[in-house]
This record gives C-alpha cells, structure tokens and sequence, in this order.
C-alpha cells in the first residue's frame, strides 16, 4: 500500500507511549518510515544531520512533559533552525495534558498546527492527515 | 381857746393861787376875762411861735423848693437818663426776646437731643442686652468648643489606635492571603501533578489492554475476553474519575466577569445537549430570565449539570418535564431548575454535593458524581449558595442564588 507521509517523528521520553503510538500509526498506514527520539535534544540533532536531508518528517508529535529539554524548550530550539527545515514538517503537540493554559502556549508557535491529548489512535491519524494533508489524506476505515 | 372854766390859774407872780371859785360875778367875769386874756395871749404867743415856726418852715419849704427843683433838674436829667436807659432797656429788651426765641429753639433742640439721646440710650441699652445674650451665648459656645475639642482629641486618639489596628489587622489580612495563595497553588499543583501522573501510567494499561486483545483476540476464550472487558470498563472509569477530578481542581481559573443574559446562555446549554433531549424526549420550559455579570464559562457548566442530571434521573415512563425560572430577592437572583424526576430523600440533600457522591448505583446512571459538586464550587465561585427541595418519587427542583452584579465593581 503506497503511503502518504514518508516520514512521521515522535519525540517522546515514555518508551510504553511510544511504543503504542508507533503501533497505531502503522495501523493506520499513513506513514512510511517512523522516527522516534526520547528527547528533545536528540531530535534537534536528527533534524540538523545529514540523514534528515534524506529522510525528513513531515510530521512530528512533540510531548510536553519530558526531562532534560522539555516541550517548550524544545520548540525554542527549533525555532532557531533554518526557515526552509521549519516550513517542511508540521509539529502537532501530543501530551497527557488538556491544560487550556498549555493549549493557549502551544498556539504561540506558528509551526504548531495542533494541539492533541494522548493516546495516539489510527484513527486520530486518518483525522490528522484529512485535517492537515488534505491532498494526501486516504479516507481508510481502521 | 377853751370856753372852759377856768379852774385854777396860777401865775408866777401870785405866789400861789387865789381861791378858786367864791368869787362874784365880775370876779368872776373879770376873772374870766384874765383867763381869756391869758389865752389870747397865750395864743398869740402861740400865733407867734407859730409865725415863727412858719416863717421857719417857709424858709425851709424854700429851702426845700430849692432842693427840689435841683432835684427836678436832676430828675429830668435823671429821666432822660431813664429814658435812654428805658430806650436801651427796650433794645435789651428786643435782644432778649430774640435772644429768647433763640433759646426757645435751643431748647426745643435739646430737647430733641434729649429725645433722640432717650432713644439712643433705649437702643443702646436693648443693645448691651443684646451684647450680653451673645457674650453669654458665646460663653456656652466656647464651652461647648472646649468639649468637642476634647472629644475630637479623644476620637483622634482613638482613631490613631483603631488605624494602627487597622494596620495591623491589614498586615496580617496580607499574610493570611500570601498564605491562602501558596496554599491554593500548592494545591492546584498537586491536583494538576497527581492527575497528571495518575494518567499516565492508567493511559499505558489502557493502551497495551487493547494491544493485547489485538494481538491476542483469537487466542481469547469467552471468560478472557469478559475479564478483559471489565478490566477496560475499571480504567476507563477511573480515567474518567481522574479527569474530572483535575477539571475540578481547575475550575475558575482564569474567570473572567461577563455582562451575560442567562436566557440566551441556557439556549446555548440546550442545543449542546440537544442530542440528549430529544433521545430522551425532554420537555424544557424556560421563563424570562435575567441579564447580570457571571462568569460564563462556569455558570454554562451550572446549568448543563442540572439539566443533565434532570434529564437523567427522570422516572420510568414519565416524559421528562425541566422548568427554569429566576426571581430577584432584594440583591440576589435566585435561579431554580425543577423536574420531575425520581427525587431525592432529605437525608441526601447535604451529602449530594460532596465531589464524586453518587446515590445511584453504578448501572443505573452514567455521570462522574462530580456534576453537583461542580455546580457548588461555581456557585461559591460567585458568592452564592445552591440548596435545594424535593419529593421522592415527585421532583427536584435545585435553587441556587447569584449577587446582582450588573455594574462594573
């Protein structure tokens, strides 16, 4: 089955939310290759190598709540990177909290398109890409 | 000369007297005759004397003459003088008449003096009594000054004290805030951190339940799956629990007051739960409904938990019936959602609002128990107080009052 986003990132310290989320994004078959880092640090670090330039996500679920450079300040760092590696992917917030504070932080950033409460399904995944890739966007009953 | 008889004549010659009457007529005559001699001759003496004496007196009248023709010289000159004088006296006399009109009029002025003088005094007697009603007044008045001096001294005083305490209880009112608000925050912390982390580990069973029946949903006989079926209904319960609860901790931050109109709010209420309604063919009558300043979000929540919770805990059988009204009570609106629904017994009324009480069993009714519990704290939340009245097996109706704030504070 031909898939849509060659490329999603999660960026997410709890090994057991990754795991699942990974499980249902294969699920949903919307995504080629599946990158997770369990910090911050080491995503921006994938985001300036030279794989990255080969394989780039075009979509990457970012959580809040992490040690060492939490959600927020990972953002901070991002917004530093170069404009064109920015505009390539779209960062969707994806976090145990529906704190409205949080959600309202969250809209500050502009390549923050989303905003989503755990857990990752497939079927949030077919929402997201009709909502965020509408040209991409293969309706499939999961 | 007297025809008398003589008597007794004695002459210095006889040397005594002769007898007296013994004598014959021409003695007698003779004798008479003597006598009248004598007379005569005495009254010629006398005559004489008188002559004299005439002679004298003539001499004398016009030495007397003389005098007074001097005199009448004098007197003419005497009365010229008079005249004159009399003429002065006439002009003295016009003088003074003048000079008495003059003080006639003098007169009469002073008394007019004297009379507007009486007047004057009059006045100024009535006002030195006048003067001494004030001094008098005065004198109360400056007492009575001493006095509210004093007491404004006193009240001063007092008013120093009552300020320090007033300080004082400002301070401590301050500290007791600074402590209410780490208080609060400690306990939004710790309500946030503890559902927070509570569901996480709840969300991981959740997640792998459903991988494991995934993966393992042929491998499942009847009992395993009714096992794993219970295990999910548990999570997500206690997901539910955990939510509500963080909601809970979380209700009014970040309120704001709103000019609201509760009738267009409570319309809003009912289209969102519109699915509700009509799957449960609940008849709702809203009476005319007052504008005032809330909280909008909040008082939203109010009204969909008791409509809610009036549409659930309808009787079976019996076409739900909810009617809101509000009435204004002095500076309070007192809201009321009625139903007539299963009731609640009196013994219930103060545990309902305690958070996740439920009276129901579990089966019977979906909800939390949080929904009456959110209602208080958002009634709180406005300084108001929620009650309520009902019959088993009759109706509830729920009352809850709100200030009228309809101005800006």
């Amino acid at each position: 089955m031909p898939s849509n986003l060659s490329c999603v990132m999660l960026i997410d310290d709890n090994p057991d939310d990754s795991f699942f989320h990974e499980r249902e994004i294969k699920k949903s078959g919307l995504a080629g290759a599946i990158i997770i880092k369990d910090s911050g640090a080491d995503a921006l670090e994938y985001l300036k190598s030279k794989a990255a330039k080969k394989l780039h996500p075009e979509l990457i679920f970012l959580d809040i709540n992490m040690p060492g450079m939490n959600g927020w300040e990972f953002l901070h760092e991002y917004n530093c990177l170069d404009k064109e590696l920015q505009i390539s992917s779209i960062i969707i917030m994806l976090t145990t909290s529906d704190n409205p504070a949080d959600v309202e932080k969250a809209k500050k950033w502009s390549f923050v398109n989303d905003y989503k409460t755990k857990p990752l399904t497939s079927g949030l995944m077919n929402e997201i890409m009709a909502k965020h890739f509408p040209k991409m966007a293969m309706v499939e009953d999961v | 000369m007297s025809s008398e008889p003589l008597k007794y004549v004695s002459s210095p010659q006889d040397g005594g007297g002769m007898p007296p009457r013994q004598s014959t007529k021409k003695q007698t005559k003779a004798e008479e005759l003597i006598a009248a001699y004598k007379v005569l001759a005495y009254e010629i003496e006398e005559k004489g004397k008188r002559a004299a004496e005439l002679m004298i007196a003539n001499t004398e009248l016009a030495f007397q003459n003389g005098e007074k023709e001097n005199r009448a010289a004098e007197l003419i000159v005497a009365n010229i003088e008079l005249a004159f004088q009399n003429d002065e006296k006439g002009k003295r006399a016009v003088e003074l008449m003048i000079a008495n009109k003059e003080l006639a009029f003098q007169n009469g002025e002073k008394e007019n003096r004297a009379a507007e003088l009486l007047i004057a005094n009059k006045e100024l007697a009535f006002q030195n009594e006048e003067k001494e009603k004030r001094a008098a007044e005065l004198l109360i008045a400056n007492k009575e000054l001493v006095f509210q001096n004093e007491q404004r001294k006193k009240r001063a005083a007092e008013l120093i004290v009552a300020n320090k305490e007033l300080v004082f209880q400002n301070e401590e009112k301050e500290k007791r805030a600074a402590e209410l608000f780490i208080a609060n925050k400690e306990l939004e912390q710790f309500a946030y951190v503890a559902s927070h982390d509570l569901q996480q580990p709840l969300r991981t069973v959740s997640n792998y339940m459903k991988v494991f029946e995934e993966d393992y949903v042929t491998k499942l006989d009847d009992n395993a799956r009714k096992y794993l079926n219970t295990v999910n209904k548990a999570t997500e319960r206690m997901s539910i629990l955990i939510k509500s609860l963080l909601d809970f901790s979380r209700l009014g931050q970040n309120r704001s007051l709103s000019y609201v109109d509760t009738k267009e709010l409570i319309n809003e209420v009912i289209a969102d739960l519109d699915a509700l309604i009509k799957s449960s063919g609940a008849v709702i009558e809203v009476s005319e409904m007052p504008s005032l300043k809330i909280y909008d979000s909040e008082m939203h929540q109010v009204f969909q938990n008791l409509i809610c919770n009036a549409i659930r805990f309808c009787k079976k059988d019996t076409q739900p019936r909810i009617k809101i009204w509000a009435k204004l009570i002095v500076n309070e609106w007192k809201f009321s959602v009625g139903d007539n629904g299963i009731g609640i017994a009196p013994i219930y009324f103060d545990r309902v609002f305690d958070i996740f009480q439920r009276l129901n069993k579990d089966s019977e009714s979906e909800g939390s128990g949080i929904g009456l519990a959110t209602c208080k704290k958002i009634v709180q939340l406005h300084h108001g107080n929620i009650f309520l009245e009902s019959i088993p097996e009759v109706g509830t109706i729920f009352h809850f009052t709100i200030p009228n704030l309809k101005h800006a504070k």
